[in-house]
């Protein structure tokens, strides 16, 4: 007979309030929880992704949309740039390193980029298997597609065109799996690369189209190409661009990836692409940055409910206990004529308040987990490992107790002064 | 001797006040309070049992004055030396009659063996019981599970408080029957307080308020 089991007893033969103190401090914690794992991750991920990468210059629109979909992988391109303006502030002195990204088609969602090696050392890439790309229709995949799809090396796959559908296939044009990458952490995980020219092959026939407007062409916009007729690229030659070769032939890239030699080039460089040139350029931590308030207020509401849930659930506790303080008053001071002393009742009071708040939160933990686990899992994942616990967690969990303890204090201080004489006689 | 109660005053909040007659309570010799309702009879329990402060007077236990131990060691002292029955059974809601059982003796810090208490409600006729919740239970049942409570800590003194204020004649003769029968076998010292004249008879020490 130990207090954690009288405790346990009342709880279940009170059931019903017992489960509604439960589940509220679970809401409460559950959201609580998931507001801290979602901002946590997302900032890490924020974080990982941009890490290494100073600038990035693309067609003129949105800053943010730019660094959305050149960072994150996630929005559509701003339009397109041509290769040899880029490249001209590639050889800019303060530019250490500068990647040139194309993209426009994607395999099974994963998108497509078209890319060089310097990609690879932006974002610490490692082969888990085979080598770079040196033919055209050669792919190296990210830890996560090459997982989700079983791919191997030597493994054809097929890209659709548009960042999104699967309809519109490539059917002609199978890559061919040369390397697949180790986790790293990074969007990277989740891209197919290519090389430039492998893009430009696959949309030799747009450019056609194309040629005029190019600063306004927006590849991702699925909804115009889809009416193209893919047709056999007649008399093309598939011998091996290296990437210095073209370059004059007018082609195009969504965007390019700057890494700065010193940290001078901060006040500069983007001002310089932005006045002298028709590209812009958008600085991934600022973007970032303004991303994170836009999404700031929603996490911030979020976090405002997750406190009403926990007082609500603090409440309901402490009215529960109170009420079967009223209820049990002559209990406890039965317990006393028993040999129970004033302390052993305030500690079964204090017990059954912590009891219900942790049981809530540590359920509350598991249902954070669980809903960020259905997360990840239906919108594709970029940012949240749901697998993820904290030391957040234990922080909540030790929240839990305190609140408990909170909720109880009063009933154990009844219950504590209570007079056994008046109780038992009224 | 067991219990003395010298000059026993004690003040209400309205300023009313009662006081007792002296009262001692022989080892083994059972007593029975009685008294009409209103005239302080549980009171007299209380001050006794150590539940309630006198205002004056002193309550020893076998030389010892009660009132002069700390919180902690009364409330100890009570588990361990006086039973309680009361008039509607207090017994735990959420428990099992063994568990009641069980409670008593821990609240009491004595050890606890199942087949002890078991071999109580064997006693009582209660065993089949043994795993009900009091809500299960019938009246005379729930008495029966309150007198083996009583009686789980081996009191030197067992208290009823009414205990046949609700029962018909026959289980009344049947409840102080039992409650005589057992407060002997267990070796404690019985005391009734009532209104209740049937039970007089039985009786040969009676203090009367």
């Amino acid at each position: 007979m130990k207090t954690f089991r009288v405790v346990w007893k009342n709880l279940l033969f009170n059931f019903s309030s017992s489960t509604l103190g439960v589940l509220l401090s679970a809401l409460g914690t559950a959201i609580f929880c998931l507001v801290l794992l979602l901002s946590s991750q997302i900032n890490r991920q924020m974080m990982m992704n941009g890490r290494q990468i100073d600038l990035v210059i693309g067609a003129k629109g949105s800053p943010l949309q730019l660094i959305l979909n050149s960072i994150y992988h996630v929005d559509y391109p701003t339009g397109n740039i041509l290769l040899e303006d880029a490249r001209k502030i590639a050889q800019h002195p303060l530019v250490k390193r500068a990647v040139p990204l194309s993209m426009g088609d994607n395999y099974q969602g994963f998108r497509i980029v078209g890319t060089d090696s310097g990609f690879l050392a932006l974002y610490d890439l490692r082969f888990a298997f085979g080598k770079w790309i040196v033919h055209d229709f050669e792919s190296v995949v990210g830890y996560e597609v090459a997982r989700a799809q079983h791919l191997h090396l030597g493994d054809q796959i097929i890209g659709a065109h548009g960042l999104t559908d699967s309809e519109d296939l490539h059917a002609d044009h199978p890559y061919t799996v040369v390397g697949i990458m180790e986790r790293s952490g990074t969007v990277a995980d989740k891209l197919v690369l290519t090389n430039l020219s492998s893009v430009w092959h696959m949309h030799e026939h747009e450019h056609h189209h194309a040629q005029g407007y190019h600063d306004h062409h927006q590849e991702g916009d699925g909804k115009d190409q889809n009416d193209h007729v893919h047709h056999e690229p007649q008399g093309e030659e598939h011998t091996v661009h290296g990437l210095l070769d073209i370059g004059n032939h007018g082609h195009e890239i969504t965007s390019m990836l700057i890494q700065y030699k010193n940290p001078t080039a901060v006040a500069l460089f983007p001002r310089m692409v932005n006045q002298q040139t028709q590209m812009q350029a958008a600085s991934p931590a600022i973007e970032s940055a303004r991303l994170f308030t836009i999404m700031g207020i929603g996490l911030d509401a979020l976090r405002i409910l997750a406190f009403v849930l926990m007082a609500m659930a603090v409440l309901s506790v402490f009215v529960s206990l109170y009420n079967a303080f009223k209820s049990r008053k002559y209990e406890l001071a039965v317990m006393r004529t028993m040999g129970a002393s004033r302390g052993t009742l305030f500690k079964l009071m204090i017990t059954e308040g912590i009891l219900v708040t942790m049981l809530g939160a540590v359920l509350g933990i598991l249902l954070a987990h669980l809903t960020a686990f259905m997360i990840s899992s239906n919108s594709g994942g970029n940012m949240i490992r749901p697998g993820h616990f904290g030391v957040s967690e234990i922080v909540v969990a030790l929240a839990g107790l305190l609140l408990g303890f909170i909720a109880a204090l009063i009933p154990a201080i009844k219950a504590y002064s209570t007079p056994i004489s008046q109780t038992l006689s009224r | 001797m067991l219990v003395t109660l010298h000059d026993i005053e004690v003040r209400y909040n309205d300023r009313t006040t009662l006081s007792f007659p002296a009262f001692r309570v022989e080892k083994g010799e059972h007593r029975l309070i009685l008294g009409s309702s209103g005239s302080g009879k549980t009171t007299l329990l209380h001050v006794m049992c150590g539940l309630l402060a006198p205002s004056r007077g002193t309550v020893t236990w076998q030389d010892e004055h009660i009132y002069q131990l700390s919180s902690k060691q009364m409330d100890r002292f009570r588990g361990q030396h006086i039973g309680l029955v009361f008039q509607q059974n207090h017994l735990i809601k959420s428990l099992t009659v063994l568990e009641n059982l069980q409670l008593a003796k821990w609240l009491a810090r004595s050890e606890s063996g199942t087949d002890e208490l078991m071999a109580l409600l064997e006693r009582l006729n209660m065993a089949d019981n043994a795993g009900r919740y009091p809500f299960e239970l019938s009246q005379g049942q729930r008495q029966r599970a309150s007198i083996a409570r009583a009686l789980a800590n081996h009191p030197s003194l067992l208290v009823a408080d009414e205990p046949t204020s609700a029962l018909d004649d026959r289980n009344t003769e049947m409840v102080i029957q039992l409650l005589s029968e057992q407060a002997a076998a267990y070796g404690a010292t019985l005391v009734i307080a009532t209104h209740d004249k049937r039970i007089k008879d039985q009786f040969s020490n009676t203090y009367e308020l």
